[in-house]
């Protein structure tokens, strides 16, 4: 199937595939038009009195919060950010770094083999910049930071909602949810993270993943990021890993690749295999989760039938039996605010 | 979706309109995806029982947000019951043809039945595709599946809806 035909089945515009265009034509008989008919009568539901005080409540301290969260990550647009040589010669903006200096929107720091520096994001954040990176500053408001990696290893500390803080690298981009982590580019732009320290999700055009504490991803230019993995698991099960993320998605490498995988799978895997099981096609899904569920049985509100057929929300209870912490809870993290 | 939770908000406070905005946003996904499991002749007056339902229940939904993914799921039980009390004689055969050769009506009564046949993944999302006319990303926004699963669903059930439409056997 052609890239244009392709996207007409999947976008609805470009050059149609003549038998999906035919199908249409006769299918669109059954099409659904219909007005809703009267609704039938219901009574409103109404909150006990002690609810509405309890959310009053609730809404008040909400209030004190967020004003105090708004002062802390307050930013004026466009502000530089603070930096300071730690050791050797880093170049600002072509220019040589001797102590400190001020890192602007679209300016680039260069680290080289002897050289290090330390960024301070907006209020919200640290950013340790190992020898032989590029970087620059893409973008500074006070709900939105972004960088962009070109090269090089980054260590990053923050404190901030979810989204906050961004790095762009050649394979994928990295926000952070609230979170500490290290991120590496190596010669091929292939993108490696490590978390430390609460969540952080990996974007790419095609794919996300979720990468916890202790874990880790990889990304490459052109695919995006793989599923996430444990460093401690088995080095057959990390190549498997590789091919399934980055091979060509099927054939028999990548039969083989998948089980393996399974086999290998400990229940300290979950996470891999929860992340992997809704990137692969339906039939594959089953049989991941079922060695999954082997490894660990799901709770009862997860169902084979939602995840085969790719329920966005299906996994999420197990996600929540792993105990990895919550994202939404970013402000759990409050210890990483302690070293800023 | 943002703009679902202001609409499911109002409507749980009785606001007939902002449901309306509902039926408009999600009555084709509900047909789509009764169409995949009961007869056509059903399936419009199922999905005015699925709204029926919804309306009814709405204080049970906890995320405002989820509404499309609850809702898939009311009209994917309602089938399963629809199913479990009917009686075996709604459809026709898809292959009977009339005298005279096959007529339009046969011929879409054929694709459909081919479609059924798949695994239900691919079913759901050719019909919201193909009958309903949604776009991938619809699709996804809709029923509260990703965007790969759908893309995966749609790409793979052609290849099969292809072959068995041809007379393959997959």
């Amino acid at each position: 199937m052609s890239e244009e035909v392709g996207r007409y089945l999947w976008e609805g515009w470009g050059a149609p595939d003549p038998e999906v265009a035919r199908l249409q034509q006769l299918l669109g008989r059954y099409r659904y038009d219909a007005p809703l008919r009267p609704l039938p009568a219901r009574a409103p539901s109404r909150l006990p009195r002690l609810v509405l005080a309890f959310a009053l409540a609730s809404a008040t301290l909400l209030a004190c919060v967020a004003l105090l969260a708004s002062l802390r990550f307050r930013w004026q647009p466009g502000a530089a950010w603070a930096v300071e040589a730690v050791s050797g010669a880093p170049q600002l903006d072509g220019k040589l770094l001797r102590e400190s200096g001020r890192l602007g929107v679209g300016q680039e720091l260069v680290t080289d083999a002897d050289s290090r520096a330390r960024i301070r994001v907006a209020r919200i954040g640290v950013v340790e910049v190992e020898p032989n990176s590029r970087l620059r500053l893409l973008a500074t408001t006070s709900n939105h930071h972004r960088i962009a990696l070109e090269r090089g290893k980054i260590l990053a500390r923050t404190w901030a909602p979810p989204f906050t803080f961004a790095v762009d690298t050649p394979s994928a981009q990295a926000y952070d949810v609230g979170c500490a982590y290290t991120l590496e580019v190596d010669e091929h732009s292939n993108g490696l993270l490590l978390v430390t320290s609460g969540w952080v999700e990996l974007e790419g055009e095609e794919w996300e993943t979720m990468v916890p504490q202790g874990a880790a991803a990889e990304s490459r230019p052109g695919v995006g990021p793989g599923s996430s993995y444990y460093q401690d698991s088995s080095p057959a099960f990390q190549s498997a890993l590789r091919e399934i993320n980055f091979g060509p998605g099927s054939g028999p490498a990548h039969q083989a690749a998948l089980k393996t995988l399974l086999q290998q799978a400990r229940k300290r895997d979950l996470i891999t295999l929860l992340n992997l099981m809704l990137r692969l096609p339906p039939e594959e899904r089953g049989q991941v989760y079922d060695r999954a569920a082997q490894l660990s049985p799901p709770p009862p509100q997860v169902t084979r039938d939602a995840v085969v057929r790719g329920e966005h929300m299906a996994l999420e209870p197990w996600w929540q039996s792993l105990h990895l912490g919550n994202v939404k809870r970013w402000w759990i993290y409050w210890k990483d605010a302690l070293v800023l | 979706m943002a703009d679902d939770a202001a609409q499911v908000r109002a409507a749980r406070a009785g606001d007939r309109a902002a449901f309306g905005e509902l039926y408009q946003r999600y009555s084709r996904m509900v047909h789509g995806l009764l169409l995949a499991r009961v007869p056509p002749a059903d399936a419009d007056d199922l999905t005015q029982e699925v709204f029926f339902q919804a309306w009814r229940e709405l204080r049970k939904l906890r995320d405002d947000s989820a509404f499309g993914g609850w809702l898939a799921q009311i009209a994917r039980n309602r089938a399963r019951d629809h199913f479990r009390r009917a009686r075996p004689q709604d459809e026709l055969p898809a292959s009977l043809a009339a005298p005279g050769g096959v007529s339009q009506e046969q011929e879409a009564r054929a694709a459909l039945a081919a479609i059924r046949e798949l695994p239900e993944a691919y079913r759901e999302s050719l019909l919201l595709r193909l009958v309903e006319g949604m776009t991938g990303p619809e699709i996804a926004a809709r029923t509260g599946l990703t965007a790969d699963s759908v893309r995966v669903n749609l790409h793979r059930g052609m290849k099969l809806l292809r072959q068995r439409l041809e007379g393959g056997t997959p």
